[in-house]
């Protein structure tokens, strides 16, 4: 289990990190989530979801 | 973290230089009270009514101010880049939901698991409510 997480993790490290180069197709996880918060209910559910991160690993 | 530029109440121009150092200004404060609030917050274990109000109170606070703002700029991330984001994020879930139907436990442990650790001491705490709340000011500043 833990290096299933390791291994996805780094993999996100990894094309966040390609992300950044000028010559990239696919671009960072900010960019992809400043996309999502484009409308309105993108802006709920994006940070929707990071509210339940903080409750989920700091309250819970 | 790009804040928004101050506004200017008497209908004069601002320079470039002032509207740096008014960003930069504003950066740094936001900065400290994440920082502030972080080594408060986490004073308060999980689990009790304290951690509670600590995580809401911002947490909702900003979900309201966020959800209501208007977009600084309109960016379109590509088909690309949804899709592949997208897809880690589920094979992330999915890996979760096997942990989870596999045990729940030491031996098969879900990513709240492997966090519980570190989040049990102070230190850990401090460090994931200045992660949260970075994240969070960063995202309703977009």
């Amino acid at each position: 289990m833990i290096v299933g997480f390791a291994a996805i993790i780094a993999l996100m490290v990894a094309v966040d990190l390609a992300g950044r180069r000028p010559d990239r197709r696919v671009g960072p996880l900010g960019t992809a989530l400043v996309a999502a918060m484009r409308g309105g209910a993108g802006r709920v559910l994006v940070l929707g979801v990071w509210l339940w991160l903080g409750w989920h690993f700091l309250a819970r | 973290m790009d804040l928004p530029p101050p506004a200017a109440t008497d209908g004069a121009s601002v320079a470039p230089g002032q509207l740096a150092a008014g960003r930069l200004r504003a950066a740094w404060l936001a900065y400290a009270g994440i920082a502030a609030y972080a080594l408060l917050a986490a004073l308060a274990r999980p689990l009790t009514l304290p951690s509670v109000f600590t995580v809401l109170a911002p947490g909702i606070a900003l979900l309201w101010w966020g959800a209501r703002r208007v977009p600084l700029r309109v960016v379109d991330a590509g088909r690309a880049t949804a899709v592949t984001w997208l897809g880690l994020g589920l094979l992330f879930c999915a890996w979760e939901v096997v942990a989870l139907c596999t045990g729940n436990d030491p031996a098969h442990p879900t990513f709240s698991i492997l966090a519980d650790p570190a989040l049990d001491t102070y230190p850990g705490r401090v460090a994931g409510y200045l992660l949260w709340l970075s994240t969070g000011a960063w995202l309703v500043s977009r």
